[in-house]
């Protein structure tokens, strides 16, 4: 089976192929899906707003310029939707913190609920705790390999506010395992 | 931990130290417990981020979206469709009645009391020239439907572009 590259498959779908769209749908779904959950921490939500992007992007392909690489162009797209969709949500528990980072913060976490469980599961669940924007630096950059100016571009940050994300992120999930009994287990 | 030492631990992790910054930050990691402690932690996060198993869509996501994108398609194609038909039908039936005014205009306007030329003359002050008289009224309806059409294609543009913000 031949191997089509993005710009390929988008050729292909902007041609008139529309079904060859699937192929990146077939792609991106799944870490597209983890970034809106990392943003939403619902996957109710997460799902609808995935279809969204993928419908803008569908929508907006014309107007994808090939300087770019298609995922950083795609998960803009994605991070745009969830955010606006974590806004409407916001605006509906607004009562009851006064931002989103304070909805978010870990500081309010029970560490003891993670006393039994593997690293890997308390860093799960630490990253889904977290303010959407720290976990999302945290994802692209550990679980999607992408470099920190490609984070700032999907973002719309500048660099040095993405990597005070990351390091704050980092310094976040460090403390957790600190804080969770793992301290022996580094001495 | 120091702010100094939460510095270092983030340079080091991103590789922005020299090679003498890290062996001063080996030196002392070896006489400092609590930043051995969170150097190690740090080490362990990096560890077992690129292993976490990711959040997945829903298996049956992809057939879902590609209906949804198949049914938009399809009536973006047949709102363009309908859209130039009524546009073919309205200006054939302008020049259909244009027609019939003319040929009534021409044989019965001394039979029957129908004051076209008034109507016109009403309408665009242009004398007695009867070619000039049809030709201004009609120029004004094309210009009008193509106006309109391109109203209407700047409005779905202008509407595809909000929706993609």
């Amino acid at each position: 089976m031949i191997r089509l590259n993005d710009i390929e498959i988008i050729d292909s779908v902007l041609k008139g192929n529309v079904n060859d769209f699937s192929l990146i749908v077939e792609k991106y779904k799944d870490r597209a899906f983890n970034l809106c959950y990392s943003i939403l921490k619902n996957e109710m939500d997460a799902e609808e707003v995935l279809q969204d992007a993928f419908i803008k992007a569908f929508n907006s392909l014309k107007s994808f310029k090939q300087e770019s690489k298609f995922s950083t162009w795609f998960y803009r797209i994605v991070y745009n939707t969830a955010l606006s969709k974590l806004k409407s949500k916001e605006r509906k528990v607004d009562s009851l913190s006064d931002s989103i980072e304070n909805y978010y913060d870990l500081e309010e976490t029970d560490y003891k609920e993670y006393e039994e469980e593997s690293i890997s599961m308390i860093l799960e669940k630490s990253i889904n705790t977290m303010d959407p924007k720290s976990a999302m630096v945290i994802i692209l950059y550990y679980m999607d390999n992408l470099k920190i100016n490609e984070i700032a571009g999907i973002m719309g940050l500048s660099i040095v506010n993405t990597k005070v994300l990351l390091h704050r992120g980092r310094k976040k999930l460090r403390e957790i395992l600190i804080k969770n009994n793992f301290r022996e287990e580094f001495l | 931990m120091r702010r100094e030492d939460e510095e270092k631990l983030n340079k080091y992790l991103d590789n922005e130290l020299s090679n003498e910054e890290v062996s001063l930050f080996n030196n002392q990691l070896a006489g400092d417990e609590e930043l051995r402690i969170n150097f190690l932690a740090a080490k362990k996060v990096e560890e077992t981020l690129p292993g976490l198993e990711i959040k997945k869509a829903p298996s049956n996501f992809v057939s879902k979206l590609m209906r949804k994108i198949t049914k938009e398609v399809k009536i973006k194609a047949s709102d363009n469709t309908v859209f130039i038909r009524l546009l073919a039908i309205y200006s054939f039936v302008i020049v259909l009645l244009s027609a019939l005014v003319m040929w009534i205009r021409v044989n019965y306007s001394e039979v029957i009391n129908f004051d076209v030329d008034n109507l016109f003359n009403k309408v665009v002050n242009f004398g007695n020239n009867d070619a000039l008289q049809m030709l201004i009224p009609l120029s004004i309806v094309v210009i009008m439907l193509a106006a309109n059409y391109f109203f209407y294609q700047n409005h779905k543009r202008l509407k595809e572009q909000i929706k993609s913000l």
